[in-house]
């Protein structure tokens, strides 16, 4: 629950961190890391967005999970609504604030200034339902944002029904022949059902295996590539409140001392940078039949996670021990997503982000590359957020 | 090389909560593609579909113990054994990476004991993984190999010794269209998701007409966008300039996403114009192929064509619409011509003419009795009474032939009911619209969980019923969707006499197929495999409900297989108000279409009554 108002009503301990423009995720992190913001800061932390105009899904997903983690430990978090009325529409469109409420657990006035409780319910023109003049696949894009095929949708994750809900709700989402005809002329290689079958449904089976995940929030979007957009991609990113990758891994390997559950089915080779660390480490070579034990830090233990045959799940002999390809699920979306659809995967846990992208060095002899940051003044997140990225062209 | 061949069909169905026969017409498809590959005479195993519904994908390693299952290891030099596994039958989206790779180790590891085995997958899926995982068990260093098929027809050797796959046969268009006519043809698809509303609807923007139908392609937009490019592909062959799509709907607004999609696939520009809208948006040089939702009279589209000549475009010669009016269309199958500005245009239609069924309203008895017309997007569950007693009466009543007791009635039980309305008819003439009630209400009854995409009706084995489950299954793309019991059986079940169910019951996965499929046991096996999983809807369904007896029937039954109803979902209520519930057992809701309650009995009715359902 949301702390009660007379603990945090003194204006000296707010801390107001006025987001730009544009709510993007480097940006958000820029922002926070110069005003030296941590999740566990006591202040009353304002996330200001009277000057934004537009968001981008992934940074409005990781303020979620920010959000989220601040919560926990009773430290909230409020909200200032854009000045500019069609920027809160996207705001309202995307349920940004349905999802923020649910993240929260706590009625959306709690989250915002006192100036904007009222203006949250105005309600600005009527979404146009009609379609604008230019790019077709400009077009497309807008109207699957109001159909609500790309935005943010937030689901429960509290009993197998409603974990199956929600795999059938995405997939039907990401079938739909619209989206499916933008695919298949904006994506990398011919695998427009690909999106569905394997990155949405790997993305969250991958959700489905962390305990203690009550609310899931998936966020997608797809910018088609413009001149003046130098990265188009496909985004899509789920985070989920549940115990995290590495802090069940460890469990997994305090219990039983080992979180190989199956042998690799083939061996990739990856390059290691670390980045953030107090003194320089060079990079790295490592295969996929690598595996970490109990001295292995945090960083290890996520990158651990990308391996086949790696899971905290434990042979139990029933019908589990059965699967084979157990511990896989992560194995194979960053292969499609790298090697399909040259895209790259990130993997944001605690105060770690995890990069897996081709190795584009002539010389190294690894497949991929995996970018593991940590301690760059970046707050912790709550939970697990993966983010897909698939890149866009003409 | 063998001299014969046999092929042990693995048809793979996912996202289904049941399996069924495979049918001869799909096995001797298999023949022929069998006989294209290795030549020789080729004869196929009788088969049943091996499923994993949604929830179970994620166990899909069950696929692995069910391929493996019953394939003999035959050293017969004269005839070879040919393991197939389809994966067409199954969405796209659900081939997921753990089950391609489980389907490659089956393989592989068939081919491991029984070095002879040929083994063929017909895959519409391409980038699977399915390769990886049967190279992995085989190892480099063995022969063996599998032949995937693709949905375009090119077929490819995958060895265990080479990294990449051998492409054998290029693509062949033939193959396609074959698998999609066998698959189920898309005017079939087509046909079987097009949905006819009945109820009291406006006629256009007219105040004179209102009508009794309202069609409905809102299911159906994947079909009525591929029949669209077809004919937009025509089209653009003949066309000198870049073309571009002006789509109008006036009822449909999800015919601006048919008009984008086509587009977008053929890299043309769409313009969607609403009733009303001025053209202004439109460029003023072009060729526009003009595509609608429904052409009743046909002014509507001559007013559109005259507009963008107006405007500087060429309007191509052939309209496209969803839909004609039967009256408009005449004599003439699914195209008519029509003349504006002393040029002709051929509007041709996308799906089969309808008839609405338009009245006057000032004859309407509906209109006359102070009901207005309807927005037919804003329906509601259940059925109207106008509409019920409409269908109830439309045809003449018969005698009761199917119902609880004794099916010959030769010994003494509770007789039939004198009279019922002609549910065969009613459901040959409404069954889709029925259909997509029963769905909508089961939806209604369910919160999360399996989707009613995968629910399984259950339902007496009678003529009546079947003619509706056929339109259930229909509307899920030819997926099957319904257990039908036979009415013995379901009369021993009144009486407590459960012995052949059990005979059923004991015969579990796996262990009789031969003696399941000798047998005719479809609807016995069907129930041991729903019973085998814990999170699918199964509801029961029947015409009318009169006493709850065929109910708790089908309630006792699926009880001795260890199978909970969600939810009894009768046409008619004639027993409103009662409480359908085994002795132990959880009360089942009951949600009909429609009640009836039946009025107090009388001395006369009493024989009526004692029949019942």
């Amino acid at each position: 629950m949301q702390p009660s108002e007379a603990d945090v009503d003194n204006s000296t301990v707010v801390r107001e961190i006025p987001l730009g423009e544009s709510v993007d995720l480097q940006h958000l992190k820029d922002v926070f890391r110069q005003r030296g913001i941590r999740s566990d800061d006591d202040a009353l932390t304002l996330i200001d967005f009277r000057g934004s105009r537009t968001f981008d899904v992934v940074a409005l997903l990781w303020v979620l999970a920010m959000m989220g983690t601040r919560i926990t430990s009773e430290r909230l978090t409020r909200f200032r609504l854009p000045v500019v009325s069609a920027a809160l529409d996207v705001l309202r469109r995307d349920r940004f604030f349905e999802a923020a409420c649910q993240v929260a657990q706590a009625p959306l006035p709690m989250l915002l200034h006192l100036e904007d409780v009222k203006r949250v319910h105005e309600h600005g023109p009527a979404a146009s339902g009609t379609w604008t003049s230019g790019d077709p696949s400009d077009q497309i894009v807008q109207h699957l944002r109001r159909k609500r095929v790309f935005g943010l949708s937030l689901y429960r994750l509290d009993n197998a029904d409603a974990r199956t809900a929600m795999m059938r709700e995405e997939l039907g989402r990401w079938t739909d022949p619209l989206a499916l005809a933008l695919f298949s002329r904006h994506l990398k290689g011919t695998a427009e059902w690909d999106v569905a079958r394997v990155v949405v449904h790997e993305i969250l089976a991958n959700v489905q295996e962390h305990p203690n995940a009550s609310t899931a929030v998936v966020a997608s979007d797809m910018v088609v590539p413009r001149d003046d957009v130098p990265q188009a991609a496909l985004t899509i990113a789920v985070w989920d409140d549940g115990d995290s990758i590495v802090d069940t891994l460890r469990r997994g390997l305090v219990s039983r001392g080992d979180v190989r559950v199956a042998a690799a089915p083939a061996t990739d080779t990856f390059r290691i940078r670390r980045e953030g660390t107090d003194r320089p480490v060079a990079d790295e070579l490592r295969t996929s039949d690598w595996k970490p034990d109990v001295a292995s830090d945090d960083r290890d233990l996520l990158m651990a996670s990308l391996l086949p045959g790696i899971s905290s799940k434990a042979d139990d002999g029933g019908a589990r021990s059965r699967d084979r390809l157990l511990g896989c699920g992560l194995y194979f979306l960053y292969h499609h997503v790298i090697d399909v659809f040259q895209g790259s995967l990130d993997i944001y846990v605690g105060a770690i982000r995890l990069t897996v992208e081709a190795e584009h060095e002539p010389d190294s002899s690894a497949q991929y590359v995996v970018t593991l940051r940590e301690g760059l003044g970046i707050p912790k997140i709550r939970g697990n957020l993966v983010v897909a990225r698939l890149p866009t062209h003409g | 090389m063998a001299e014969r061949w046999r092929i042990i069909p693995k048809v793979i169905r996912l996202g289904s909560a049941t399996t069924e026969d495979v049918p001869d017409e799909r096995l001797r498809f298999y023949r022929e593609l069998v006989a294209d590959v290795h030549q020789g005479a080729v004869s196929a195993e009788p088969s049943q579909t091996i499923y994993l519904s949604f929830e179970q994908l994620r166990s899909a390693w069950q696929l692995y113990d069910r391929i493996i299952a019953d394939v003999p290891t035959s050293e017969d030099p004269v005839e070879g054994t040919v393991v197939l596994v389809d994966f067409t039958l199954s969405p796209h989206e659900l081939i997921i990476q753990t089950v391609a790779a489980y389907t490659g180790k089956a393989l592989g590891t068939l081919l491991l004991t029984n070095p002879g085995l040929e083994a063929l997958v017909l895959m519409p899926a391409m980038g699977t993984g399915l390769q990886q995982a049967f190279r992995d068990i085989v190892g480099a260093h063995h022969p063996g190999h599998l032949i995937i098929q693709y949905g375009d027809g090119s077929r490819v050797r995958v060895s265990a010794g080479q990294v990449d796959d051998e492409q054998i046969q290029p693509p062949d268009p033939e193959y396609a269209e074959q698998l999609q006519r066998l698959n189920q043809p898309i005017d079939d698809r087509l046909g079987g998701k097009i949905l006819r509303r009945l109820g009291h609807y406006r006629f256009g923007s007219s105040e004179k007409y209102c009508t009794r139908y309202f069609f409905d392609a809102s299911y159906a937009i994947q079909e009525v966008s591929q029949l669209t490019k077809d004919i937009v592909l025509e089209e653009q062959n003949g066309s000198a300039g870049p073309l571009m799509i002006v789509s109008h709907q006036a009822h449909s607004p999800w015919l601006v996403e048919v008009g984008a999609e086509v587009a977008q696939r053929l890299g043309i520009r769409h313009f969607p114009v609403s009733a009303g809208d001025d053209l202004a948006n439109l460029p003023t040089s072009g060729d526009a192929v003009l595509l609608l939702d429904v052409v009743n009279t046909g002014r509507t589209t001559e007013a559109l064509i005259g507009g963008l000549c107006a405007r500087g475009l060429v309007v191509r010669p052939t309209i496209i619409a969803v839909f004609i009016d039967r009256e408009r269309l005449g004599q003439a199958r699914d195209s008519f011509p029509m003349a504006v500005d002393r040029r002709t245009y051929r509007v041709r239609g996308v799906a089969g003419p309808i008839a609405r069924r338009k009245t006057e309203r000032t004859r309407c008895e509906q209109c006359l009795a102070g009901i207005h017309p309807a927005d037919p997007l804003a329906d509601r569950p259940g059925i109207r009474s106008y509409d019920m007693w409409e269908m109830l009466l439309t045809h003449e009543w018969v005698p009761e032939k199917y119902g609880p007791g004794d099916p010959d009635q030769t010994s003494p039980g509770p007789p039939r009911f004198s009279l019922v309305p002609d549910f065969t008819r009613i459901f040959e003439e409404y069954g889709d619209w029925i259909a997509y009630k029963l769905d909508e209400m089961l939806e209604a009854t369910r919160v999360g969980g399996a989707g009613v995409e995968e629910a399984v009706y259950v339902c007496p084995a009678e003529p009546a019923m079947n003619t509706l489950t056929d339109q259930l299954k229909a509307r899920r793309g030819a997926r099957p969707v319904a257990v039908k019991i036979p009415r013995r059986i379901l009369w021993a079940a009144e009486r407590d006499d459960f012995s052949e169910v059990d005979r059923h019951a004991e015969l579990g996965w796996g262990r009789q197929l031969s003696r399941l499929a000798e047998q005719d046991m479809g609807w016995g096996r069907q129930l041991s495999l729903l019973a085998e999983r814990d999170s699918y809807a199964v509801a029961i369904i029947d015409e009318f409900n009169g006493s709850n007896t065929t109910a708790l029937s089908m309630l006792k039954i699926l009880r001795r297989f260890g199978i909970t109803a969600l939810a009894y979902l009768p046409v008619i209520n004639r027993n409103p108000g009662s409480a359908l519930r085994l002795a132990g057992g959880p009360e089942v809701p009951i949600r009909p279409l429609y009640e009836i309650p039946s009025p107090r009995l009388s001395v006369l009715d009493a024989a009526d009554a004692a029949g019942g359902r």
